[in-house]
């Protein structure tokens, strides 16, 4: 992420790292928790922060990739121009199917987010592996 | 040469399992540059996931007040 979503971005360095964090989710779905207690279970909480750090690390990066401008601390040194025509808007990521994205409303659509959304549709179908398996922890004796 | 390698003998409860606290034997690499941390962090990440244990040293927050 610092190198790739940091200080100064651009677009090679954050299409290497928007693909190592799908490598990583990738990975993710291998983690194996071997701790079932209730209490302190500090496996369990390292395993949940490190699924939402990389769901924040996914929307950072993929954001920071579809907006083709420099804007505050987004500072891109191949869009060093401010650019209020395409982008004075804000940016909102969505794991999305084929399906949900035709359900969202048009507005909701960035018009350069077409290369991101196909990284995201990806990415859901991982998700709803991570989902029904986070639930069968969640069903399993805990002892 | 085999690495050498150093057993840490830890005190372990764990509530609502353990009646009483036992202690578990685990051998780790003995490393010159080691601290127990350090120790700790390669039980629970290699061999036993279900250690878990505080810390407060390592982690950068030196003049940090906490509200």
């Amino acid at each position: 992420m610092e190198e790739g979503a940091g200080i100064y971005r651009d677009e090679p360095k954050m299409e290497k790292t928007c693909k190592t964090l799908r490598t990583l989710r990738e990975r993710f779905k291998d983690i194996i928790i071997e701790d079932r207690g209730s209490t302190f279970n500090t496996e369990v909480m390292n395993a949940l922060e490190l699924d939402f750090m990389l769901d924040v690390a996914e929307a950072v990066a993929n954001s920071a990739l579809i907006r083709r401008e420099s804007r505050g601390s987004h500072t891109r040194t191949d869009f060093p121009k401010r650019d209020d025509e395409n982008f004075l808007k804000h940016t909102l990521a969505y794991r999305t199917t084929r399906r949900t994205k035709d359900r969202l409303p048009a507005s909701h659509h960035h018009p350069m987010a077409t290369g991101g959304e196909k990284v995201l549709e990806g990415l859901e179908t991982q998700r709803s592996v991570l989902d029904s398996e986070r639930r069968q922890w969640q069903n399993q004796p805990l002892h | 040469m085999a690495e050498p390698t150093i057993t840490l003998n830890v005190t372990r409860y764990r509530p609502g399992q353990d009646q009483v606290p036992t202690t578990q034997a685990y051998a780790v690499p003995y490393k010159e540059d080691w601290v127990v941390l350090d120790a700790l962090n390669h039980i629970k990440d290699q061999m036993d996931g279900t250690l878990s244990y505080r810390w407060s040293c390592r982690m950068g927050a030196y003049a940090v007040a906490a509200a």
